[in-house]
């Protein structure tokens, strides 16, 4: 094999740095974007990552999100989220998808003219056991989200 | 640098490079158009939607259903023109930018797969240019005609064709990149399965099928004492090292053509049995992971293979290629230089009118436009390549096009993707309270509805519900 006829090489690649260059770039975003999820706090988000059948995709989740009116501070009701987006969007939700998470949020205090938005998720992991109960609070006037109860 | 030349540089048989490229594209085609439309009408609903980047979101246009149809529907045309009349670097790039911002423009599409064919489709931008005569010779070299001996039995007669060549080597980095990419992708799947659930074995039997299926080797483990919690332990923690060894005999495979030893060779037919059983075993256990799977498989066999094997497999193209390319040797290089750029728009025109059929054809929101825009495209190349003299290089891209656009359509008509679309969409659109938009859309997906999988009922409730 090693002596079998070659085709002609390909023209117009570039100067080998520049290949060179840009194998190493490649390399570098194939390895990196994994890494950020191992190195960085993306505990749910898992794209880019390759953690094909993970376990966190496997926990049986469910979320729940309520807001408080303006005019009545205190009270929180629940958003019929399913009647809202499309169902797609709420398998996200309930994986926690945090850019979603925000933009949902963000946009039920526009919309609603809501004061606070809060998001609640409660999951069962593989083994049947229940993982503590996570919740997300926006304020709407600032449209900061932290992590915690109303 | 030695090592970095023996990994990116080294040449491979061509063989490898084109199955996997032709192929590939062709399953890129077939994916977009038969599985990522069903799934269109999520997109644009309300105008909410998150891009998969922050930048886009900025930039690009908010994603409808449309949008997204036709952006697939371009990328598929695309892809199989390239498939079938020969992949350049400049569509390929186009192909790339195409495919990627079909799944990035939102993370309602979050397969991991979609992300990983866009690395792909990069590599192949840099893959060695190769027609089918550049891995198989054509026309066939003629068979000797040796005088009958009598006197030999017939299984003795000399052979009719000499012996097949030793399969031609071809570089590209592009081929390399990708076994390297390959290897990096197995490396973070057996990482990725280091947590403590997984080895326990609790996840592996949560997914789909898996207990059922495996279920012949769970009872002959019982045979010999071994504990059904332990063995699903044992199966689990078993994909670690098989995902690992994997990788590494993609890395040793870019190499295996081109070493004089025959331990690379040995290394990737050994990575080609663990990986076979790893694919196949998903595809068992009917896990919904889109056509990962088969990606796979076609990356293992491209890779992994001995060449002369994916040199015989390679045939199954080249030949009908070749003897395709022969049989229109009259249009795409005639021997006479008269009227080549009338007959180069002629064919354009054709092929524009073609699309402008199947975009109206396909019934599928987007398509008329994207069918369109395709046609614009092509309009402006073949003006292009007559304006400098080279109307006859643009014509396989032509051919490829046209015959894509019919397969298109013959695609989507014979799979479920609209009967999928519509549906979904009446669902959906049910479920949030537009019954009138709901009732259109099942009734138009009623004419692809598979046979017992009629929406009737949801359309009657509907009806009496829209009368009241």
């Amino acid at each position: 094999m090693a002596d079998a006829p070659e085709t002609p090489p390909n023209a117009g690649i570039g100067s080998r740095r520049l290949t060179n260059t840009f194998i190493a770039a490649f390399l570098l975003f194939q390895v990196a974007m994994p890494l950020r999820y191992y190195l960085g706090d993306r505990g749910y988000d898992e794209r880019f990552s390759w953690r094909m059948f993970s376990t966190l995709r496997m926990q049986q989740c469910e979320m729940q999100i309520s807001e408080a009116l303006s005019a009545e501070r205190s009270a929180f009701r629940e958003v019929q989220v399913r009647r809202d987006i499309q169902v797609a969007w709420v398998n996200l939700l309930e994986r926690v998808r945090m850019p979603v998470v925000e933009k949902y949020l963000a946009r039920r205090c526009e919309r609603q003219n809501a004061s606070r938005v809060s998001y609640t998720r409660r999951c069962i992991d593989t083994d049947g056991s229940a993982l503590p109960v996570q919740t997300w609070l926006m304020d709407c006037a600032s449209h900061t989200l932290r992590e915690g109860p109303p | 640098m030695k090592l970095w030349d023996r990994l990116f540089y080294a040449p491979s048989a061509g063989a490898r490079a084109y199955l996997f490229s032709r192929v590939f594209l062709v399953m890129v085609a077939l994916d977009a158009w038969t599985l990522m439309i069903g799934h269109a009408g999520r997109y644009g609903v309300d105008g909410f939607n998150v891009a998969h980047f922050g930048w886009l979101d900025a930039i690009a246009p908010a994603p409808t259903a449309a949008l997204y149809v036709g952006v697939l529907l371009a990328t598929g045309i695309l892809a199989l023109a390239l498939a079938l009349g020969g992949t350049r670097r400049s569509a390929l790039l186009a192909l790339f930018l195409l495919y990627s911002f079909s799944w990035a423009m939102s993370m309602l599409d979050s397969y991991q797969h979609h992300y990983f064919v866009s690395s792909v489709l990069l590599c192949l931008v840099f893959f060695p240019e190769l027609r089918a005569r550049d891995v198989h010779a054509w026309p066939l070299p003629p068979a000797a005609a040796p005088a009958r001996d009598a006197r030999t039995k017939p299984q003795e007669q000399p052979s009719a064709r000499p012996p097949r060549p030793a399969p031609r080597l071809a570089r590209g980095f592009g081929f390399n990149l990708l076994g390297i990419t390959a290897a990096i992708l197995y490396t973070y799947t057996s990482i990725a399965k280091l947590d403590a659930q997984w080895r326990d074995g609790h996840t592996i039997t949560r997914i789909s099928a898996a207990k059922r299926v495996f279920a012949p080797l769970e009872q002959l483990a019982a045979g010999f004492g071994i504990g059904e919690d332990t063995f699903w332990s044992l199966f689990a923690t078993s994909v670690i090292p098989i995902e690992f060894t994997i990788a590494l005999t993609y890395l040793v495979s870019v190499r295996a053509d081109s070493a004089r030893s025959p331990w690379p060779k040995r290394i990737a037919l050994a990575g080609w049995l663990l990986a076979m059983q790893l694919h196949l075993g998903a595809e068992a256990m009917e896990l919904e992971i889109g056509w990962f799977s088969y990606y796979m498989i076609l990356f293992a066999c491209a890779f992994l293979l001995p060449a002369r094997v994916v040199d015989s497999l390679a045939l199954l193209l080249t030949r009908p290629a070749n003897f395709v390319s022969s049989q229109l040797s009259d249009i795409l290089a005639p021997p006479q230089a008269a009227r080549i750029v009338e007959v180069t728009l002629a064919l354009t025109a054709a092929v524009i009118v073609m699309l402008g059929a199947v975009g109206k054809q396909v019934d599928l929101p987007g398509a008329l436009p994207a069918c369109l825009s395709v046609a614009g495209v092509l309009a402006l190349a073949a003006v292009l390549s007559a304006v400098r003299g080279r109307a006859l290089e643009v014509r396989p891209l032509l051919l490829g096009t046209g015959a894509a656009a019919a397969l298109m359509w013959l695609s989507i008509a014979t799979s479920e993707a609209r009967w999928d679309f519509y549906r979904f969409l009446g669902g959906d659109l049910r479920r949030r309270g537009e019954p009138a938009a709901a009732l259109e859309a099942y009734e138009r997906g009623e004419r692809y509805a598979p046979k017992g999988q009629s929406r009737r009922e949801q359309i009657e409730e509907l009806r009496r519900e829209l009368a009241k």
